[in-house]
Formats: C-alpha cells, sequence, structure tokens
C-alpha cells in the first residue's frame, strides 16, 4: 500500500535558555511510524505525550533534533507535499478582523489556487461546515465553535489528498463533535488520508483505522482496528493497559 | 517567480486590510489628524512664523504618526501573530518564510504610507489656507513641486523604519522590548551625524575607531532624508539628494529585511 507518511526515528529536544543557563526537555524520542494512502491514523496519548510536537514537526513549524519525515516520499519541508496537505490546528486563531471569505482568499492564493477556484471552494466548504451565512461577519464576534469550523474550512479549501487534524473536536458541541465526525468519515470514503491527534478515544475508536499511543514522547504501542472492532470501550482498556505495562506515570 | 510575489501580495493585502480595520490604528490617525489642524492655532501663536509652525510641525507629526503605525503596526500583526498561532495557518502552506517576510513588510509599509498620505491632505489644507505666506517661505519654489518631494523623503525614511520595526517584532520577546528597541533606532538614526562626530573625537586609535565606526553604522542615518533642512538653499541639487536618499533607504531596508528572513527561517513555532 503507498505510504503518504513516513517518520524514521524522529527525535526532537527542546532547549531553552535563560540568564545562561540552557534547560533541555524531550518533545519525542525515536518515533517510527507510518500513515497509509486512505487511512485514518490516529496519535491517542495524554497531555504532554508528544502528539502536537509530532504533527508540527511534520508540518515544518518545529524542526527534527534527529530522524527524518517524508511526505509523499519527499523529505520535509517540501514545496509540493505541502500543497498536498490540509492542517487544521486544535485552536484554529484567525486574523480577528477580517471575515471567514477574506481569510479563505488568503489561504486559497498561499495554496496557489486560482482565484476563480478559490471562489468556487470558499462557497463549497462554507456550505460544508454550515457556515456560509456568517460568510461575511468579522470574525471577532465568532464563538469557539465556529471559529473551529472555519479551521476545518481552511483545512479543505485547496482539496487536500492529506488531512492532519490536531485535536479537531476540542471545544465543539456534542452536535459539532458528531458533525466533526460525520466529516471525516465521509472525506475518508471519498479518499481522503487522514491522521489526526486526540485524547478522546471515543472519537478515535469510531473513526480510526489504526492508532498510535504516544507516552512521554514515545511510540509505544501500535493497534489495528480489528484490536477494537465490535467492542465498544476496547480501545480504552487497550490504552489504559499499554500505558501501565510501559509504566507511565498515570 | 510568479506564485512567490502573489502569495507575497496578498499577505500585504491582509496586512494593510488587519490594520486599517484595527481600532488603535484609527486612534492614531484620529489623533495625527487632531495635531496637524492643532498646528493650525498653534501658527497664530508665531505672528511672522505662522507658515513655518504649520509646516514644521505637521511633517514631524507626520513623521511621527507613520513611527507609531509602523511599530504598533508590526508588533500588533507579526508579534502577535507568531504569539497567537495565526501564523501556524500560513507556514503550513506553501509559502517560504522570505516570502512571508517581505508580504509584511510590503503591508506595513503600505499602511505607514496611506497613514501619511491622509495626514498629509490635511497638512495641505492647513497650508494652502494661508497659501502666500508659504509662497514666501520656500523662496520662489514651486509649492506643488517641493510639497510632495518632502513626502517621498518622509516615505523613504518610514521605508527603514518599518524594516527595523518588522525586525525587532520578530527578534523581540515582549511588545515593550520591540518598541524599546525600534525607537531607540529610531530616535539614534536621526542623531547619526553627531554619533560620527563624537566617536571621532573620543575613540582613540585606528583599528578601535573603525570598529566603532562600524558598529555605528548599523543604526540608520536619517541625515540622508533631511530634505526640508536644505531644500531652499539656491542651487541645491535635489535629484542627487533624492536619489542617494532613496538608493540609501532601499539599500538599508533591503539589509534588515534579509536579516529578519535569516532569523526568521530558523524560528519554530
Amino acid at each position: 500500500m503507498e505510504t503518504v507518511l513516513q517518520v524514521n526515528q524522529l527525535s526532537k529536544t527542546y532547549k531553552r535558555s535563560h540568564l545562561g543557563r540552557t534547560k533541555t526537555s524531550r518533545g519525542v524520542v525515536d518515533l517510527t511510524f507510518e500513515v497509509r494512502k486512505g487511512e485514518v491514523f490516529g496519535l491517542l496519548g495524554l497531555n504532554g505525550s508528544g502528539k502536537t510536537t509530532t504533527l508540527k514537526i511534520i508540518l515544518g513549524l518545529l524542526f527534527p533534533t534527529k530522524g527524518d519525515v517524508k511526505l509523499f516520499g519527499k523529505p520535509i519541508p517540501h514545496h509540493d507535499a505541502q500543497r498536498r496537505i490540509g492542517y487544521l490546528p486544535e485552536v484554529p486563531y484567525f486574523y480577528r478582523n477580517l471575515t471567514p471569505k477574506e481569510v479563505l482568499r488568503l489561504y486559497g492564493t498561499l495554496s496557489e489556487m486560482e482565484p476563480r477556484r478559490i471562489r468556487e471552494r470558499t462557497e463549497e466548504v462554507l456550505k460544508i461546515v454550515k457556515m456560509e451565512r456568517a460568510a461575511d461577519k468579522p470574525m471577532r464576534e465568532f464563538s469557539k465553535g465556529m471559529l473551529q469550523r472555519i479551521g476545518l474550512a481552511q483545512a479543505l479549501l485547496h482539496d487536500p489528498e492529506f488531512l492532519i487534524l490536531d485535536e479537531p473536536v476540542t471545544g465543539l458541541d456534542p452536535l459539532g463533535i458528531r458533525q466533526s465526525r460525520e466529516l471525516v468519515l465521509e472525506l475518508n470514503r471519498a479518499g481522503k488520508t487522514v491522521l489526526f491527534s486526540s485524547h478522546s478515544i471515543s472519537e478515535l475508536e469510531k473513526l480510526a483505522h489504526r492508532v498510535g499511543i504516544l507516552s512521554e514522547g514515545r511510540l509505544i504501542r501500535l493497534l489495528d482496528e480489528s484490536e477494537w472492532r465490535d467492542r465498544p470501550g476496547h480501545l480504552e482498556e487497550l490504552f489504559i493497559e499499554t500505558l501501565e505495562q510501559s509504566g507511565a506515570t498515570l | 517567480m510568479i506564485q512567490p510575489a502573489i502569495q507575497a501580495l496578498a499577505i500585504a493585502r491582509t496586512t494593510v486590510i488587519e490594520q486599517i480595520r484595527n481600532r488603535l490604528y484609527l486612534v492614531i490617525l484620529f489623533f495625527g489628524g487632531g495635531i496637524l489642524l492643532a498646528s493650525l492655532l498653534l501658527g497664530a501663536l508665531a505672528p511672522g512664523h505662522k507658515v513655518r509652525v504649520i509646516f514644521d510641525l505637521g511633517l514631524v507629526t507626520l513623521e511621527i504618526f507613520g513611527l507609531v503605525t509602523a511599530v504598533f503596526g508590526a508588533v500588533s500583526l507579526v508579534l502577535d501573530e507568531t504569539e497567537s498561532k495565526t501564523i501556524y495557518l500560513i507556514l503550513t502552506r506553501p509559502v517560504s518564510r522570505a516570502t512571508y517576510i517581505i508580504g509584511r513588510f510590503l503591508g506595513l509599509v503600505t499602511a505607514v504610507l496611506f497613514t501619511m498620505a491622509a495626514m498629509s491632505v490635511l497638512h495641505f489644507i492647513a497650508m494652502v489656507y494661508d497659501y502666500q505666506w508659504f509662497k514666501e517661505f520656500t523662496y520662489g519654489w514651486s509649492f506643488h513641486s517641493v510639497y510632495p518631494l518632502l513626502l517621498v523623503m518622509a516615505g523613504g525614511k518610514m521605508l527603514i523604519t518599518a524594516a527595523i520595526a518588522l525586525f525587532f517584532s520578530l527578534f523581540a520577546s515582549s511588545q515593550v522590548s520591540a518598541l524599546v528597541f525600534t525607537g531607540s533606532f529610531w530616535i539614534a538614526g536621526h542623531f547619526g551625524s553627531e554619533l560620527r562626530f563624537l566617536i571621532d573625537r573620543t575613540v582613540e586609535g585606528g583599528v578601535a575607531k573603525s570598529i566603532v565606526l562600524a558598529a555605528a553604522s548599523i543604526l540608520p542615518n536619517f541625515q540622508y532624508f533631511n530634505f526640508r533642512d536644505t531644500y531652499a538653499i539656491p542651487h541645491f541639487a535635489g535629484f542627487e539628494f533624492i536619489g542617494t536618499a532613496l538608493f540609501y533607504g532601499l539599500g538599508y531596508a533591503g539589509f534588515f529585511l534579509a536579516l529578519s528572513t535569516v532569523w526568521f527561517s530558523r524560528k519554530e513555532f
């Protein structure tokens, strides 16, 4: 099966200097995994386990200390690979004085889309995330859930093959969570590959084909859907069991 | 080559829109306009020098409020953007970090020049109010050709100021330090000749003097732009002066933009 993302022995050590003293802390350690074309891959872990660090390195926001990452077979950062990904941050922040249409025009241009295509896709994605009525309102008036929807709209705007979602259901109400889940499933059915991080086990259980469990920066277990399918709640048991076996602080 | 230019212009456009819709920007514009109109009153307090007061105070106001716009624009758009994480959605797209810096710079300069242009209209009105005085003050120079040139010179200073403000917004860890660093450079830039004179008088030894002078040359030299101090001199070689100033302005701003790009390319988020 074709591989969309390859992460090989990836490590990240943070160094922070203050008054001449340097402190180091571990982000991720020797991380190796791959995401295959057409699958939904979930990164599961407690707070501070390295999920966001991993995603940020893949996206080029952080630089690895060791190891390498390949997106669509090309070492990051790669211009062509970046055109093929869509990213939703944990809490999407936007320019407060701009409207959704204006930010989508900006992100579309930055994604090298043609102006006509931007206009067409703006209408489409705003409809998908049910925000067409708020298209011309300044985003300083938006709630957290509305901003999350616009975040999803910008991630889908250029019709990327690979979606990277960082805690996509954080801040959403129950209806928003359900709509977000249905959208991810629909996108996946349409052939999109999805990598998402979450500490919501129930969401991963419903969405992911495979799950990587992260603890203290290390990938301690890779689980396949067959291990929890048709057994509601079993992923949670597997997660706790894995953390206990690894000696992680619970 | 075309795509980075399109992307930079898109970032510049967003920068201008964000800036113009910012309440702080509107407050700055309002106060600047207020001071310009107040110059009419101050001019009335100086009989015989009315136009000079309006003229000088107006140009200084234009420059100071241009500086304030550049600094607050850089801090609120660039420093806040890196802290608020809006930058994630830009840098995860196929956009080079150099393109981002150039786009932000172009937007910032446009917003500053827009501020100055809006204020210069008020200034112009204040001067036209007493045209005869102005004509005498300019020693026969054409009113219409001198004033735009003075604005071009003030704009040249802003090119440099915006590049410095952008650099410190990327480099500084807080808004206050970005404001202080940029303000210090702006003040030092107006005393470049005095600084060089002091170095010449106080630093002994060829090598030591060269090192101190080289360090001082990092500071901008706004003397290149002080057209308003010299334009009234008869037989003044205006275009040579303007050419040198703009060449210096572009070179200096380019140097700081290059520094910003190097720094920004290594920055993690």
